[in-house]
């Protein structure tokens, strides 16, 4: 059957065996073709240009913490594409590890779930198992896995959970941890703490600086890259914008 | 990993600032706000609100909207109205004192804006008010409630026109009310100043006129009681005793000073009269009526006014539209330029990443 699209509208490149676009774009296939995620061009530039930064100053960190003061801000998001950007930019390896555990549910009878960290560290599985291989050879994404509330800070400062995030650091080259918020979740800090470093993403037009203020100094003491303003779109338009030096 | 994947590896390894590549600092399109000076106090927050603004444009404009529009009605809606004006030269002096500088001083102040002020002070009194309105002729409609003493007080009004203009004019819905409005407003402070202006005046005429009817009446007295005295005695050619001849000499010399003091009287009174008028006629001198109003045959209030009401209203609308969105931007606490972060909390801002949605 021969595909059509609406008038007007472009059919998008295709990704190469490696998740990368013509236009710059990135994504993150799993072995089995699903796709779990999916960066425009604009952002990968815009991330390409931090990690230049990052790079360019203290160096990336082994370990790098993704962080952020309040729900919704795009860590994941942001995470992933990091990994993707290095993964797909450079001869690195690297591994994106979830750190916001999930609410237990029961497991349907004939379910088959994938192994997770909470399976690495709880029921030792092997580092291998828990690391999902995707399209591109050098990136590998980790899941969090079930948590139920109450055991969360004890997962956070478990010593099993510092041996396996070890055990994946001598894997890969880079670890990402996706980390919950700073000022939702009193697990974050220690978290972040398993990291070399932090960087710490503010949602354009929607964090409250004294929200900022605070997460940052929760994090006071740590090491940290840099702050990423994520969604930072302005209906200014560029004319003034630019007559404003911004 | 395949060779074929590796080649199409890049290292970055560590690099300096400067060896960005332009094009990866071009396409975040944030480039010149990470790199460039830190802004001023000023210029973030015209960013803070311009960002404000844009990011409700509609929201914001409404206050605008809704008042050019009120505005246009207002404009649409209003009563047809007629303006008479009379033009009042307020000179500081006679012709003869202008001549010969011996003018009365108005200060610093020009003759015109003092006399305008004048009648604008006395049109707020009822005195002077009700004096108006009798002198319009108005007093029926006040009393039948078609006019009232606050609408035609607010109808008139005087205004300097250059050293010794004063242009009245009264402004309501029937232009013959206008006209007479403003005439009376213009006798009336007229006949005011000259009734103050020759106050003293008066009062000496009025002061010789009594004398002078008094001294009349003693002369005709004196006339009549010497009369009477020489039918009494009449003249029979006999000599008359002395004690009748001191009598009528008494009567006689009596009649004289009476005619004497009528006479002085008379003459104080023509006097008086004299400087009332003199002073009369400085008053006039000096308020002369240029132009008496006239019947007014086309309605004010045309398109310049209507342009400037629609006006009014959009300055008025701009600025509570400019209020709303400086008082958003100043409540919204929320981080909206990067240079935000790095002036509150001291850290740079190294990734400026743009909506996906908007790819």
């Amino acid at each position: 059957m021969k595909l059509s699209f609406s008038k007007g509208r472009k059919a998008p490149a295709p990704l190469d065996e490696l998740g990368g676009r013509a236009d710059g774009a990135l994504a993150i296939l799993l072995e089995d073709g699903e796709r779990v995620h999916m960066s425009a061009s604009r952002v990968t530039s815009a991330l390409r240009y931090f990690l230049a930064r990052v790079q360019a100053g203290t160096g990336l960190p082994r370990r790098l913490a993704i962080t952020s003061a309040l729900h919704g801000e795009g860590v994941t998001y942001v995470t992933r594409t990091l990994a993707a950007i290095i993964a797909y930019d450079t001869d690195s390896t690297v591994a994106s590890i979830d750190l916001n555990w999930r609410r237990p549910r029961e497991q349907e009878p004939d379910e088959v779930r994938p192994s997770t960290l909470v399976d690495a560290v709880e029921r030792g599985a092997p580092i291998e198992s828990i690391l999902r291989e995707t399209t591109n050879p050098r990136l590998f994404l980790v899941d969090s896995g079930e948590v139920a509330l109450a055991r969360r800070p004890g997962m956070a400062r478990s010593r099993g959970l510092q041996r396996v995030i070890n055990q994946i650091s001598e894997r890969v080259d880079h670890v990402l941890l996706d980390v919950p918020p700073v000022l939702a979740s009193s697990d974050a800090i220690l978290l972040t703490q398993l990291a070399d470093a932090y960087a710490f993403v503010v949602r354009h037009g929607t964090t409250a600086s004294t929200q900022v203020e605070m997460a940052l100094e929760e994090l006071r003491g740590m090491e940290g890259c840099g702050i990423i303003l994520n969604r930072a779109d302005s209906n200014v338009p560029p004319r003034l914008r630019r007559m404003l030096g911004a | 990993m395949s060779n074929a994947r590796r080649e199409r590896v890049v290292h970055y390894g560590p690099v300096a600032a400067s060896q960005i590549p332009p094009n990866v600092a071009r396409s975040t399109g944030r480039a010149s706000t990470i790199e460039g000076p830190p802004e001023g106090l000023t210029r973030r927050a015209l960013l803070n609100v311009l960002e404000t603004f844009y990011r409700r444009p509609i929201v914001y404009l409404l206050p605008l909207v809704l008042l050019t529009a009120l505005g246009a009605l207002t404009a649409l809606n209003a009563d047809k109205e007629y303006r008479s004006a009379g033009v009042l030269n307020a000179s500081a002096g006679s012709l003869l004192s202008e001549i010969t500088d011996q003018s009365p001083s108005y200060g610093f102040e020009r003759p015109s804006t003092v006399t305008a002020r004048n009648i604008n002070n006395l049109l707020r009194t009822a005195v002077f008010l009700s004096t108006v309105i009798d002198e319009a002729g108005l007093r029926d409609e006040i009393e039948l409630g078609v006019l009232t003493t606050d609408e035609i007080r607010s109808s008139i009004n005087a205004k300097g026109s250059g050293d010794t203009l004063v242009s009245v004019s009264a402004t309501t819905a029937v232009p013959e009310w206008s006209q007479a409005l403003a005439g009376a407003a213009i006798h009336s402070f007229v006949g005011y100043v000259k009734g103050q202006d020759i106050a003293d005046a008066t009062v000496r005429v009025d002061t010789y006129q009594k004398l002078t009817e008094d001294s009349r009446t003693r002369l005709e007295e004196a006339e009549a009681a010497l009369e009477q005295f020489l039918i009494d005695n009449p003249d029979t050619g006999v000599v008359r005793p002395v004690l009748v001849e001191l009598e009528a000499g008494r009567l006689a010399t009596a009649q004289r000073r009476a005619e004497e003091a009528l006479q002085e009287a008379e003459t104080n009174l023509t006097d008086a009269r004299l400087a009332r008028d003199v002073a009369a006629t400085v008053v006039d001198r000096q308020l002369r009526i240029l132009d008496e109003p006239e019947v007014s045959g086309s309605p004010v209030g045309g398109l310049r006014d209507k342009v400037m009401t629609v006006g009014i209203f959009m300055v008025l609308g701009v600025i509570l539209s400019a209020a709303f969105v400086t008082l958003a931007a100043v409540v919204d606490r929320s981080i909206r330029i990067p240079s935000d972060i790095s002036s509150k909390f001291g850290l740079e801002v190294l990734g400026v990443v743009p909506s996906a949605r908007r790819s």
